[in-house]
C-alpha cells in the first residue's frame, strides 16, 4: 500500500495535482461556471492519462472549483458557485471593512485544512465501507440505490413531485439501450449507436456544460456585463494561521459536518456551509457577529464545503453511489477508464485507489498554498468578457463530447441532452434526481432482475439483514417526510427552482 | 411555455411506455414500469402546475424588452445556438481547423456585436495550437479537411 501512496508524490502526479487545482480555481472563480461543469467538461481530457492521474486531476478540479467560487463571493458578493453563498455573507463583509486579504487567506487555508481532513476520512473510511460492501449482493444494491433515490427525492428543496418525476425521467434515460438480462434492444429507434445506451459523458456535458454556455450567452446579449475588480493586497500567512489556530474547534467540527453530509447523496456542497455556519453560530459566544464579517463564520463555511468534496467521494468509490452531482460526473471519468466504482475496485486496482487517496490529500495541500498566495491574481479572471467565456465553453462542450469516441452522434446526444436540461429547468424539474437516477438506473435494473429471479418469497429478504435494514430506513425516511409535511400548515405549492 | 413543455415530456414518456409494452417476452417489465410511473408523475406535476399561479420565468431575460429590442435579443440568442449547431453539422466537411476557427469567430461576433482583428487572430492562433496539440501530443483524431491535411504534412516534414 505504501508504494501506491508514494506514486502520488512523483513529479508527474504532482504536476497533475497542480494542473487540476489551477484549472478548478480558474473555473470556480468565474461566476456561472460550477465544479460539476468543470469536472464534466474535462473528463474527456483524462482519457489520455493513467486512471489514477485522471482521477487526481479531476479531484483537483472539483476541490479547486468549490474553493474558487469563494474568490468572487468574497470580493464582489457574487458567489462563483452555489456552494459559496455563505462565504459571500462573511467574506464580503470583511472586504467592505478593508480586510479582503485576510478573508481570502482564511478562505484558502480553511478550505485546504477542511479538504485535508476529509482526505484522511476518505483514506480510512472508504476501504472500511468497501469491505462491508463486499458482502453486498443484488438485494443490498437494490436497497442501497432505492435508499439513495428516496433520499434525493425527500431532502432536496424542490417539490417532492418534481423530484419524483425527475427520478423516473432519469430511470427512463438509463433504460435506453439493451435489456441487461434478455439482450432486447429498447428505445434505440434503429440507431445502433444506442445499443450500449446513451454515452454518459456526452449526456453529462449536455446537462451541465452547454446550458451554462447558453446562459452566459443570454446574459452577454442582455448586457449584464463583466465585473470590476481592483488590486488586492497579499494575504499574511502568519495572521491567517493564527486565526485558524484560535478557531481550531470550528475547523474540526465544520470539517466533520461537511464530510458526513458529503456521504449522503442528496446533500451537496451547497448545503454543508449553511449547516456548519448555523451550528457554529449557535455554539459561538458572539453569535451576533455572524453574518457581519465573522472569522469563525467564514472558517466554518470554507472548511465544511471543502470537506464535503472528500465526503462525497467516499460512497462513490466504496459503493458506486455518488454523494453529489459532481461526484456523479466522476463516474463518467471512471467509466471512461473502464473502472467500475465499488468494492471490487480495491481488489482489482488497489494502485489506482491508494494513489488517488494520497493524491487527493496533496490536492488540498497544494490548493491551500495556491489559494493563500495567488487568490488575488485569480480574481483578475473576473474581468474576462462573458462573450468570450460563453464561446469557449460552447466550443469545449462540443469538443469534449466528440473526443470520447470520436463520434458526431455523441455530439448530437449532447445537444439533445442540453435542450432537455433547459426544458427541465423551465418546467421546474431539478437536474440532480435525473442525473442520479440516470447514473444508478443500470445498477438498479440489473440487481433487481437478479433479486427477483432468486427470491422464492418474502422470507428471502429475512436472510438479507443489510438489505432489510436499508429498506426499513428508506421507509422511515418516507414516513418521516410525509409526517413532517402533514404537520406543516398548508401553503401554496411553489415552482421548482 | 411550461405547460407546453410538460405536455411534450408527458407525451414522450407515454410514447416510450407504449413502445415498452410492445417488447416481447419477459423484457418489458422494468421499462414499462419506469415509463408508466414517469407518465403518471409527469401528469400529476403538470396538473399541479396548472392549478398554481404562474411564476415569472427567471430565464426569460428578454421578456421585459419590447418590439425591435426583443426581436434582436431572441435573434442573437438563436444565432448563437445556430452557429454551434452549424459547426457540428459542417465539421466533417470543413475540417477541425477551419470549422472551429469560423465557429469561434462567428460566436464572438454574435455575442459581442462586433469582431475585432485581435479576436480573429487570437482564435486562429488558439485553434492552430490546439490542432498541433491534438495531433502530436494528445493523439485525438479530429475531422480532416484541407487545412488539417496540410498541418499533418507540415508536422510530418518537421519530424
Amino acid at each position: 500500500m505504501l508504494e501506491y501512496f508514494a506514486l502520488a508524490f512523483t513529479p508527474l502526479s504532482l504536476a497533475f495535482v497542480a494542473l487540476g487545482v489551477i484549472l478548478g480555481i480558474t473555473l470556480g472563480a468565474i461566476p456561472g461556471l460550477s465544479a460539476t461543469f468543470g469536472v464534466a467538461l474535462l473528463i474527456p481530457v483524462t482519457f489520455l492519462m493513467a486512471p489514477e492521474h485522471g482521477m487526481i486531476m479531476l479531484s483537483g478540479i472539483y476541490a479547486g472549483a468549490i474553493y474558487g467560487g469563494s474568490i468572487s463571493a468574497i470580493l464582489l458578493n457574487i458567489p462563483g458557485t452555489p456552494a459559496s453563498i455563505v462565504s459571500a455573507w462573511e467574506g464580503h463583509a470583511m472586504t467592505r471593512a478593508g480586510r479582503a486579504p485576510m478573508a481570502l487567506g482564511i478562505s484558502a487555508m480553511g478550505s485546504g485544512v477542511g479538504g485535508m481532513l476529509s482526505a484522511l476520512a476518505l483514506m480510512f473510511l472508504t476501504p472500511m465501507l468497501a469491505s462491508l460492501a463486499l458482502s453486498f449482493g443484488a438485494p443490498e444494491y437494490v436497497a442501497l440505490v432505492l435508499f439513495s433515490l428516496v433520499l434525493v427525492v425527500v431532502m432536496l428543496d424542490t417539490p417532492v413531485l418534481a423530484n419524483l418525476t425527475g427520478v423516473f425521467v432519469g430511470l427512463v434515460l438509463a433504460s435506453v439501450g439493451t435489456d441487461p438480462i434478455q439482450g432486447t434492444a429498447r428505445f434505440t429507434f434503429g440507431y445502433y449507436q444506442l445499443y450500449s445506451g446513451l454515452n454518459v459523458v456526452a449526456v453529462l456535458i449536455g446537462f451541465f456544460c452547454l446550458p451554462q454556455a447558453v446562459q452566459l450567452a443570454v446574459e452577454s446579449i442582455a448586457g449584464t456585463g463583466g465585473f470590476r475588480v481592483g488590486r488586492v493586497a497579499a494575504s499574511r500567512a502568519g495572521a491567517v494561521l493564527r486565526s485558524l489556530w484560535r478557531h481550531a474547534g470550528v475547523v474540526l467540527r465544520s470539517s466533520s459536518v461537511g464530510t458526513l453530509l458529503g456521504i449522503l447523496p442528496a446533500i451537496g456542497p451547497e448545503s454543508a456551509p449553511l449547516v456548519s455556519h448555523t451550528m457554529e453560530r449557535k455554539l459561538s459566544r458572539e453569535p451576533e457577529s455572524f453574518g457581519k464579517g465573522s472569522e469563525p463564520g467564514l472558517i466554518a463555511a470554507e472548511a465544511s464545503v471543502s470537506a464535503n468534496v472528500g465526503g462525497s467521494l467516499i460512497p462513490l468509490l466504496a459503493l458506486g453511489i455518488p454523494g453529489s452531482a459532481a461526484a456523479a460526473v466522476f463516474i463518467g471519468a471512471l467509466t471512461l477508464h473502464g473502472l467500475q466504482p465499488g468494492p471490487l475496485l480495491f481488489i482489482e486496482r488497489p494502485d489506482v485507489m491508494y494513489t488517488f487517496f494520497a493524491g487527493f490529500f496533496m490536492v488540498n495541500a497544494i490548493m491551500t498554498v495556491v489559494g493563500l498566495f495567488c487568490a488575488r491574481h485569480f480574481a483578475q479572471l473576473l474581468r474576462l468578457p462573458k462573450p468570450v467565456i460563453a464561446t469557449f465553453v460552447a466550443f469545449f462542450s462540443i469538443f469534449g463530447a466528440y473526443a470520447v469516441n470520436s463520434s458526431m452522434f455523441d455530439v448530437w446526444v449532447m445537444f439533445l441532452a442540453a435542450l432537455f436540461a433547459v426544458g427541465l429547468r423551465v418546467v421546474g424539474i431539478p437536474l440532480l434526481p435525473v442525473v442520479l437516477a440516470f447514473i444508478l438506473g443500470g445498477v438498479l435494473e440489473r440487481n433487481l432482475a437478479i433479486t427477483v429471479a432468486r427470491a422464492g418469497g418474502p422470507e428471502y429478504f429475512l436472510s438479507r439483514p443489510i438489505a432489510l435494514g436499508l429498506a426499513v430506513v428508506t421507509v422511515l425516511i418516507v414516513l418521516g417526510s410525509v409526517w413532517r409535511r402533514l404537520r406543516q400548515p398548508a401553503a401554496a405549492p411553489a415552482e421548482g427552482s | 411555455m411550461r405547460t407546453l413543455l410538460m405536455l411534450l415530456l408527458t407525451g414522450a414518456l407515454a410514447a416510450l411506455a407504449w413502445q415498452a409494452a410492445g417488447i416481447g417476452g419477459a423484457a418489458p417489465g422494468y421499462p414499462l414500469v419506469v415509463t408508466a410511473a414517469g407518465v403518471l408523475f409527469a401528469m400529476v406535476w403538470l396538473a399541479a402546475g396548472l392549478l398554481t399561479a404562474p411564476v415569472e420565468d427567471p430565464a426569460g431575460r428578454g421578456a421585459d424588452l419590447s418590439g425591435r429590442a426583443a426581436w434582436l435579443f431572441h435573434a442573437r440568442a438563436l444565432a448563437f445556438l445556430g452557429v454551434w449547431a452549424a459547426y457540428v453539422a459542417t465539421l466533417e466537411t470543413l475540417g477541425f481547423i477551419i470549422g472551429s476557427w469560423l465557429a469561434l469567430c462567428l460566436s464572438l461576433l454574435v455575442l459581442g456585436g462586433r469582431l475585432r482583428l485581435r479576436a480573429v487572430a487570437g482564435t486562429a492562433v488558439f485553434v492552430a495550437v490546439l490542432a498541433v496539440l491534438l495531433k502530436s501530443v494528445l493523439y485525438v483524431p479530429v475531422p480532416q479537411a484541407w487545412a488539417d491535411v496540410q498541418l499533418d504534412v507540415l508536422l510530418y516534414r518537421m519530424r
